[in-house]
């Protein structure tokens, strides 16, 4: 996950000796990826498959009647199991638990060993939690909105303020300006990838959890300001994150009365999320919460329908979206030897940053990728537009599609993590036993070494392969039915489809092509 | 629609599944003393690798020998296997291991003298291919 900055570069010379920089002692050992680059004729098989597939996919949409209005749903809240697992006791100590972790895992920071192997911080940061979270979302639900520990405080807050205080709220009662949109997670998101990325202080456990601490600070005010749920919606950056993902997930929250939706916070502010006409709502937990028990579903439903709305998004939404998309690209991209070319290059006009080089080209790069994906996406809009005889403008194709890209870039991400997830989250066994890393040896782990042979390379390699053409043949499916039911006629609905689908052979070969290139462990910095 | 829905819903279940069941035995490294299957001679001059191959590529199963030698002493790390061991100047020494398993490894050096003092460099990657 992050980059260490590596604190000197030795013996610079030339770039066919890449090797022979150096990494702060200790921290090397945190967050390494072992994987081995995908073999050049599968890239190719992979590539290949994606744009035969995509044409085939087309070929076979144009007679396929793209109703999706009501898909197959499979409430879970039938079944004793289901009910169990949704038992208000059952998530009261779910969310004890989640809690409990992360009043630790802030402790641990602060006054745990600051070895980051030997401290339980950084692995449950940026492995179980960030990378780990990633993966449940899309593919089994959105856990984050259950789990989230801001979001428990600050309501279990407001339970006990309300017992002190009957029939008042805590909250400064501000109306949240619609104007305002994600715009708050966006920005907190920018400095959260930077320091995923960029920020040496990363693997620092009392850095990391001085980090989580303003964070917290900023959520609940944010929760105060405005009100719980709407600062989640749009301030809090993970529950937004983690929100797009889970909405390939293969469950869903509803209420199936639409009353409930009415007075929901959502839709006074004029957000689209919540209220989906007769169909009740989806994964808006405010209306699910207050619902009453027999208007509530927990539903299983076909994967990557949640990506599908008939409305566009707000432009704040469009930009969250390309900049999530943006940093799981340039988060693989900085492993790839190019990469560091462009870093050596650079480095020498940067010599008056006086050591802080390394850093500053990241940060570039980090702000340059989103802002290449958004023109990048924004042309081929407007070629969508032209391509549709201006059916719909660039904007409204823009804000349209955007999610409709989410499942390559999830595709991506898996492949990128699944052997980091299940090698290096092996460390969290053995930190489990000593999170503060003072030799503790609580659950009998303590010993557990990490088993790097715990799947191999060729299995990674089809995985990933598989994963991301899947991925890019989910997204053409949904671009394509968006484009039917927002443009009616099929033929400017078709028209339009082919920039698209343009668009999204680039996006899938690129992310082939990182997972192609050996991992350098490194780039050179200050 | 239908086909797409079941191969994601496949995919998403080898994701959970599959790790498991493609577990492989941790064998454990062979004996240190003897050199045997594949030898690298690898030296370390003025803080850096000699020549310019900066990667060791061999096939998963086989035996691996790496002798170092090196200019000045230091402490020496193939990451993953994690395998460390000290080489001085006067003494070269043998890492000998079964490559049980895939990937790209980094083998680092610690504690070299010059700019890089009391960090670690790295030195160049060990390659395991699957057979």
């Amino acid at each position: 996950m992050s980059k260490h900055w590596r604190k000197r570069l030795v013996g610079l010379g030339g770039i066919g000796a890449t090797l022979g920089w150096s990494v702060p002692a200790h921290a090397h050992a945190f967050g390494q990826r072992y994987d081995l680059p995908v073999p050049l004729w599968l890239y190719l098989a992979g590539a290949g498959a994606a744009v035969a597939l995509s044409f085939a996919a087309v070929g076979l949409f144009v007679r396929s009647n793209p109703g999706l209005h009501a898909y197959p749903r499979l409430n879970l809240l039938r079944w004793r199991g289901g009910r169990f697992l949704a038992h208000p006791f059952t998530l009261f100590v779910v969310k004890l638990f989640a809690l409990g972790v992360f009043v630790l895992v802030i402790l641990t920071g602060y006054l745990g060993n600051q070895n980051p192997i030997r401290n339980v911080t950084p692995t449950m940061v940026w492995i179980i939690w960030w990378v780990g979270l990633a993966f449940v979302s899309p593919l089994l639900g959105n856990l984050w909105a259950l789990i989230n520990p801001w979001k428990i405080s600050f309501a279990w807050a407001e339970a006990l303020y309300r017992r002190f205080r009957p029939g008042e709220k805590l909250s400064a009662h501000h109306s949240y300006p619609r104007w305002l949109g994600v715009w708050p997670g966006v920005i907190l998101f920018v400095a959260f990838a930077w320091a995923e990325l960029v920020w040496d202080g990363s693997v620092v456990p009392l850095k990391l959890s001085f980090a989580a601490t303003v964070y917290s600070l900023i959520t609940w005010f944010g929760m105060f300001l405005f009100g719980r749920e709407q600062w989640l919606r749009n301030g809090e950056a993970f529950s937004v994150a983690f929100g797009i993902l889970a909405r390939f997930a293969p469950t869903e929250v509803r209420v199936r009365n639409p009353a409930v939706c009415q007075t929901c916070s959502s839709v006074e502010y004029g957000s689209t999320e919540c209220g989906h006409k007769d169909e009740g709502c989806v994964n808006c937990y405010e209306c699910f919460n207050r619902a009453d028990e027999s208007d509530r579903e927990w539903n299983l439903r076909p994967p990557a329908v949640g990506l599908i709305r008939d409305g566009g998004v707000p432009l704040s939404m469009v930009v969250f979206v390309l900049l999530v998309l943006s940093t799981v690209t340039f988060d693989g991209f900085t492993e790839t030897p190019p990469w560091v070319k462009i870093v050596f290059s650079f480095y020498n006009s940067f010599q008056w940053m006086g050591g802080y080089e390394g850093p500053l080209i990241s940060t570039l790069g980090l702000v340059g990728f989103p802002v290449l994906f958004l023109g990048i996406y924004f042309i081929f809009c407007a070629l969508m537009a032209t391509a549709s005889d201006n059916r719909l403008s660039t904007g409204k194709m823009a804000s349209l599609f955007v999610f409709s890209l989410v499942p390559i870039a999830i595709a991506y991400h898996l492949s990128h993590n699944l052997s980091f997830l299940l090698v290096q989250g092996q460390g969290i066994i053995r930190i489990a036993s000593d999170p503060f890393g003072f030799g503790w040896d609580l659950l009998g782990t303590a010993q557990y070494r990490i088993n790097i042979g715990l799947i191999g390379a060729r299995f990674i390699w089809f995985t990933s392969v598989i994963a991301i053409v899947l991925g890019h043949i989910i997204s053409v499916y949904l671009a394509h039915v968006m484009a039917l039911r927002a443009m009616r006629e099929r033929k400017p609905a078709l028209r339009s489809q082919y920039p698209m689908l343009v668009l999204m052979v680039i996006y899938t070969v690129v992310s082939l092509w990182i997972l192609a290139q050996p991992i350098v462990e490194t780039a050179p910095a200050g | 629609m239908r086909v797409v829905l079941v191969l994601v819903g496949l995919l998403s279940a080898a994701l959970f599944v599959a790790p498991v069941a493609a577990q492989h035995p941790h064998s454990p490294p062979g004996p240190e003393a003897e050199e045997r299957g594949r030898v690298f001679e690898l030296s370390i001059q003025d803080q850096k690798l000699t020549g310019d191959d900066n990667v060791l590529r061999v096939t998963q199963g086989e035996t691996v020998t790496l002798r170092w030698t090196s200019d000045e002493a230091t402490s020496i790390h193939l990451h993953g296997y994690d395998i460390e061991k000290q080489v001085k100047p006067e003494a070269s020494v043998v890492f000998t291991f079964k490559a049980h398993a895939t990937g790209r490894f980094p083998i680092a050096a610690h504690g070299l003298s010059g700019p890089a003092h009391g960090e670690e460099t790295i030195l160049l990657y060990l390659e395991v291919h699957p057979q």
